[in-house]
């Protein structure tokens, strides 16, 4: 048994020595497995893509989980059966890291890459909105809660004036993704959720997934137009009938030019300024937390290869700056400052304090 | 990391009983009348308005007159708020309101206590309504950002704690917090009442919970048993209603058993 052991142990030890001897590194690990919000998941994919690509690495496996069980996931513990990478839209809280700490990961790199907001646009020929988040969760919804009863039936909305008596005569229109795609799902976490969240029959379900539920399925009556995945959204609002309301990543609205308007959303429209500002409420930061324990060391071992060359990737110009790959995605750039203080802590890995 | 947040939250109470930290202006002194024991009736200057003449928002401003009342009102029988009035001035469209973000993180008022002696007393106790979603974690996260760069204070600082620490008792997964009391008088104290999601049950909902399965299992016996059949095996029929033609039922197959 003894022997064995010692048998082992020099198995284990010459390639390792023969990796550090040669400059070639040793992971545990070929693929960076990442976790965290659904939402995230679209900017995740395209920046492991591009750095998969260009580092010639293997394409990350990808566990969307949601925000709560992927920190929680994050946080179990540091080694080959961990995740090394949580994409969050939040930061992350004190409670969060220190159930980090508890589990012995000590050295958590944050990069903040950018912003995001999801816009809703009408036609320049159907002038312009204004709603509240409310308004368009009861004419989108799939069901509504009748005003006497309180009990859900199909939603019997056609146009905005059943809605509210001064929104005027125009029928309900919606076009935009389907589910699954981050910027509907930004739309349902933050428009549909906000709206239907002071609903006096929502706020009677306990149940958070039969709430999320009752929120964020649409109507399938012809009011809600689906743009398939990888059509222009923006295209798809012109085509569609007067009165067509789209929903639009920010940056797909600027990019349309002036061909669409901007939907006032309780009372605020979106601009650079008023999303950099957080004054529009339906915005907020991308974020990944790269755990340092799993880089490959100056030995030239670690748990997986790339997360170095990641955090470079992610905070370069060419993914997050005004007309980098994720603003395609409808990443809103941070100011220039920011961007250079976030490829810094990129640079120099500094370490996350909350 | 919870007693902590407590202990701060405590302590920013106790200090902000002093007048200096109130962040409302001071009211122009009011007279108000006092019985004393012999004698007429005289007049003596409080040095704080009565306790709903200023306030018009909500919970908070209530706790915030309600320590400047009691340093006001120690030298007397005093009037304490009435949980009725407090309980009116609860509803605020505001969306940094306490109460309103206290919704948002799925907790409810659910009592507004007072007592009449002495020294009066306050005391709101909350309690959980709703699990939360990850978007309404990530809506209050925000929220919570955004309450910080618009108010500031003690009070602020306060409610931000008080509601950062419901939110990371549900971070740390397989806890919640089941009941919040905020007493004001006499002693400010803020108690959370952490439990683990899969706590037992008590006596009273095991004893609900028996019944309801009872009930169900009756409900089930009775659908079983429907329609009555006779000895052997048919359903009897009933005599038709006049105009109703009825279909002819086949007998039913002789159970074995």
């Amino acid at each position: 048994m003894f022997f064995r052991w010692i048998l082992g142990g020099i198995l284990f030890a010459l390639p390792q020595a023969a990796e550090a001897q040669t400059g070639r590194s040793l992971a545990l690990r070929e693929n960076i497995v990442v976790v965290g919000s659904a939402s995230m998941g679209g900017y995740a994919e395209a920046a492991f893509n591009q750095v998969a690509s260009t580092r010639g690495l293997r394409m990350a496996e990808l566990r969307m989980l949601g925000s709560l069980r992927g920190a929680v996931s994050f946080c179990e513990g540091v080694g080959p059966s961990f995740p090394d990478v949580l994409a969050l839209s939040r930061r992350m809280p004190k409670a969060m890291f220190e159930n980090c700490l508890a589990h012995g990961i000590y050295d958590i790199v944050e990069v903040k890459i950018g912003l995001t907001a999801v816009t809703l646009a009408s036609k320049k020929s159907d002038g312009r909105f204004g709603l509240t988040a409310k308004q368009v969760y009861r004419a989108l919804a799939a069901e509504v809660a009748d005003d006497k009863t309180n009990d859900f039936v199909p939603n019997p909305a056609k146009t905005w004036k059943d809605i509210s008596p001064e929104l005027g005569d125009t029928p309900i229109r919606f076009s935009g993704s389907p589910q699954g795609t981050a910027t509907r799902d930004f739309f349902d976490d933050m428009v549909m959720q906000g709206g239907c969240r002071t609903d006096k029959a929502i706020r009677l379900i306990f149940q958070a997934n039969a709430r999320v539920e009752k929120c964020t399925r649409v109507r399938t009556d012809g009011v809600f137009i689906e743009v398939p995945e990888g059509q222009s959204r923006a295209a798809a609002l012109m085509a569609a009938p007067p009165g067509t309301l789209g929903i639009l990543s920010y940056s797909e609205l600027v990019a349309s030019g002036n061909d669409l308007l901007a939907v006032a959303l309780n009372g605020m429209l979106p601009s650079y300024q008023t999303i950099a500002n957080d004054e529009y409420d339906y915005t907020r930061p991308v974020l990944f937390y790269v755990k340092r324990e799993h880089m490959i060391g100056s030995n030239g071992s670690g748990i997986v290869k790339g997360l170095q060359e990641f955090l470079l990737d992610v905070t370069s110009e060419q993914m997050v700056g005004p007309s980098g790959i994720l603003s395609e995605l409808g990443l809103v750039s941070l100011p220039a400052a920011l961007r250079f203080e976030q490829r810094r802590n990129a640079q120099i890995l500094r370490r996350f304090e909350p | 990391m919870t007693a902590r947040h407590v202990l701060a939250v405590a302590a920013a109470l106790l200090l902000s009983a002093a007048p200096g930290f109130t962040r409302q202006p001071l009211a122009q002194p009011q007279f108000a009348q006092q019985p004393l024991r012999s004698g007429p009736i005289v007049q003596t200057p409080l040095p704080e308005p009565t306790f709903f003449e200023e306030q018009t928002g909500t919970v908070f401003s209530v706790i915030r007159s309600g320590f400047r009342y009691a340093l006001g009102g120690l030298s007397g029988f005093v009037t304490p708020p009435l949980a009725l009035d407090v309980a009116k001035r609860t509803r605020s469209e505001d969306p940094y309101d306490f109460i309103s973000m206290m919704e948002v993180a799925g907790y409810k008022l659910k009592e507004v206590e007072s007592t009449v002696s002495l020294i009066p007393s306050v005391n709101f106790t909350f309690g959980i309504a709703r699990e939360l979603s990850d978007a309404d974690r990530e809506w209050l996260a925000l929220q919570l950002e955004r309450h910080a760069k618009r108010r500031w204070g003690i009070f602020a600082s306060a409610e931000r704690a008080i509601i950062q620490t419901l939110l990371d008792a549900q971070e740390l997964g397989g806890y919640q917090v089941e009941k919040l009391d905020i007493d004001v008088f006499p002693w400010p104290r803020i108690k959370f009442t952490i439990a683990p999601n899969d706590s037992p049950m008590s006596l009273e909902s095991t004893r609900i919970l028996r019944a309801i399965e009872q009930a169900g299992g009756n409900v089930k016996a009775s659908v079983q048993v429907w329609p009555p059949r006779a000895n052997d095996g048919s359903v009897p029929q009933a005599a038709p209603r006049a105009g109703v033609q009825r279909a002819p039922v086949a007998p039913a197959a002789p159970t074995t058993r």
